[in-house]
């Protein structure tokens, strides 16, 4: 039996990571898991490498105390997006790191790191042409890698990225 | 370094924060798959393609990339349903102080706007009315093949403020004309003349008109005829109607019976004795569903709303804010409506309670009542309210001269 004070996270290459559950109440997949199996001795999160993993959780331990109430919607327009100094680390990552917060954030379902990095990305897409998105995204090299990458489910891509 | 892929739901997430303005088209051109996220986003949201001439090299960026898309992705031309464009900043001024068209920016402008095959709503604003309107003359001739597939457009300060532009003819009513399936139709800040008029006339298939301050000072009044030929109209708002009462004499004789919505917002300090006017007008309609008489100062007997209480079975909505010297007392009640959900009466000073008591009494729908404070504070009238299932919508005490709102829970 798991502490319940406490949650165990396992990444793809097999690393754990204990935090306290509270830092991670924004996560709608983690709150889902805890009530379900919330017995169990430690949470697999397949598909997010342990560098990316930590960055995550140290966002979620920035905000633990956060009394803001948590978002339904990452794109709410109700919810104008503010930035947060805290946050300052997200802005100068590299654009492939910064995709691999992205889709952790929604694996995780943490609909806050969600926005921040999507608010991130969108700002470097800002005044882009196509061909410039494409050489940041290198969007067509990826489509073919996605019919390879199939057989490679849950293994480290290169230089850590994620292969899916 | 390799990128991860990215899955759509991703794409659509960091889609949602990008400038639908700009950044979105391009998008839609890196892959098949970033249009497919993207092009829902430009589709809902039809009317954020704000095309700027004074920025020009990101309004020919847009004009390369709707070029590309011509050729690449036919289907994101397809997807853009609305377009608003700034006129004003098509105007350029010559040393000489003449006011000619900046032609570099009108051929961006018509080079973005013609592939557009679907476009149904169009927006033209003009916020600086003091240039001359004729110099967009040659600019909108060239839009003219758009007007096939528009149903509907706004359009803002497309007119002097003063006099008509009716010299030759309106470059904005010529270019009316050839929106042959333009069902709303919204004109704001515009003398509008005989030609005007006319264009008005021609649009039949008109299902909204929205008119704000607009007036027509010529004497073909161009409410005098088309609203019969209207025959599909079933909105109408006309704020500030300039002059008053000859356009409320002309719809009272013109408006065509069908018409469901009616909204009129009087002129600021306007004394026209409009009586009778309306009287006859809301005999003229008996679909009526929604009925705005607000700011008309110089409404004072009831009885000029009887055609309502006999005439008009369909009520929604009875708004008469601001009508200061209707009173209530003697109410001439026959009939009420079933269906009425809201009556908003807040301004109305002359009115004691009376027809709030009557209207409590008979409209079992009502969901939302607006009352001026002295009639809210009248006790009979709270208590009605309260024991109706109302509860106050807002402040306890809303400021003096603010309407006290009352929700059905």
């Amino acid at each position: 039996m798991s502490d319940p004070a406490n949650i165990t996270l396992v990444t793809m290459d097999g690393t754990t990571f204990t935090v306290p559950s509270a830092y991670l109440h924004r996560s709608k997949l983690v709150q889902d898991w805890l009530r379900s199996e919330g017995d169990k001795q430690a949470m697999e999160v397949k598909h997010v490498t342990p560098f990316v993993l930590q960055g995550v959780l140290n966002f979620c331990e920035i905000h633990a105390e956060d009394t803001s109430e948590p978002l339904a919607d990452p794109a709410d327009p109700t919810k104008p997006f503010e930035a947060d100094p805290r946050d300052d680390a997200f802005r100068g990552m590299p654009d492939d790191q910064l995709l691999q917060f992205t889709m952790a954030a929604d694996i995780l379902q943490i609909p806050e790191l969600v926005r921040l990095t999507a608010q991130e990305m969108a700002s470097r897409i800002d005044g882009k042409s196509p061909d410039q998105i494409r050489a940041m995204f290198n969007p067509d090299d990826l489509a073919e890698e996605d019919v390879d990458s199939d057989n490679e489910m849950g293994e480290v891509g290169e230089e850590g990225a994620i292969s899916k | 370094m390799r990128s991860p892929t990215l899955p759509p739901e991703i794409l659509t997430q960091i889609f949602k924060h990008v400038d639908p303005t700009r950044d979105l088209l391009s998008c839609c051109l890196v892959q098949s798959m970033w249009c497919d996220c993207a092009l829902p986003l430009i589709e809902r949201a039809p009317t954020e393609l704000l095309l700027d001439p004074h920025e020009m090299p990101r309004l020919r960026r847009t004009a390369s990339l709707i070029t590309e898309a011509a050729v690449t992705a036919p289907r994101v031309l397809h997807a853009i349903r609305g377009v608003t464009v700034n006129l004003d900043y098509l105007f350029d001024y010559l040393p000489d102080g003449r006011c000619v068209l900046d032609t570099a920016a009108s051929d961006t402008l018509v080079s973005i706007l013609l592939p557009l095959s679907s476009l149904q709503d169009l927006h033209l604003s003009r916020p600086n009315h003091t240039h001359h309107i004729q110099v967009l003359r040659p600019f909108l001739q060239q839009l003219s093949s758009l007007g096939a597939t528009l149903t509907h457009t706004s359009i803002t300060n497309c007119g002097h403020p003063h006099t008509p532009d009716d010299d030759p003819s309106h470059p904005v009513a010529d270019f009316l004309l050839t929106f042959s399936q333009l069902t709303s139709l919204t004109l704001t800040h515009l003398v509008a003349g005989d030609s005007m008029a006319r264009s008005l006339f021609q649009l039949h298939k008109l299902h909204s008109l929205y008119l704000y301050d607009v007036s027509f000072p010529t004497p073909t009044h161009p409410l005098r005829i088309p609203l019969t030929r209207w025959r599909h109209l079933n909105t109408l708002h006309i704020q500030h109607p300039d002059p008053f009462l000859q356009t409320l004499t002309t719809l009272a004789v013109a408006c065509p019976i069908t018409l469901c919505h009616l909204y009129i917002v009087a002129p600021p300090h306007s004394y026209d004795v409009v009586n009778p006017a309306v009287h006859l007008l809301l005999q003229r309609l008996p679909a009526l569903r929604t009925l705005a008489l607000i700011g008309f100062a110089t409404l004072a007997h009831l009885d000029v709303l009887s055609p309502l209480f006999c005439n008009c079975p369909q009520l929604e909505l009875l708004d008469l804010t601001d009508c200061s010297s209707l009173p209530d007392h003697s109410m001439p009640l026959t009939s009420l409506w079933p269906y009425l959900r809201a009556l908003r009466i807040s301004g109305c000073t002359a009115m004691n309670g009376e027809l709030v008591l009557e209207v409590l009494s008979r409209c079992e729908r009502l969901e939302e009542v607006e009352l001026t404070m002295h009639v809210g504070c009248h006790l009979p009238v709270s208590a009605a309210l309260k024991r109706r299932g109302f509860m106050f919508d807002g402040e306890e005490r809303p400021p003096m001269g603010s309407g006290w709102r009352w929700k059905r829970e």
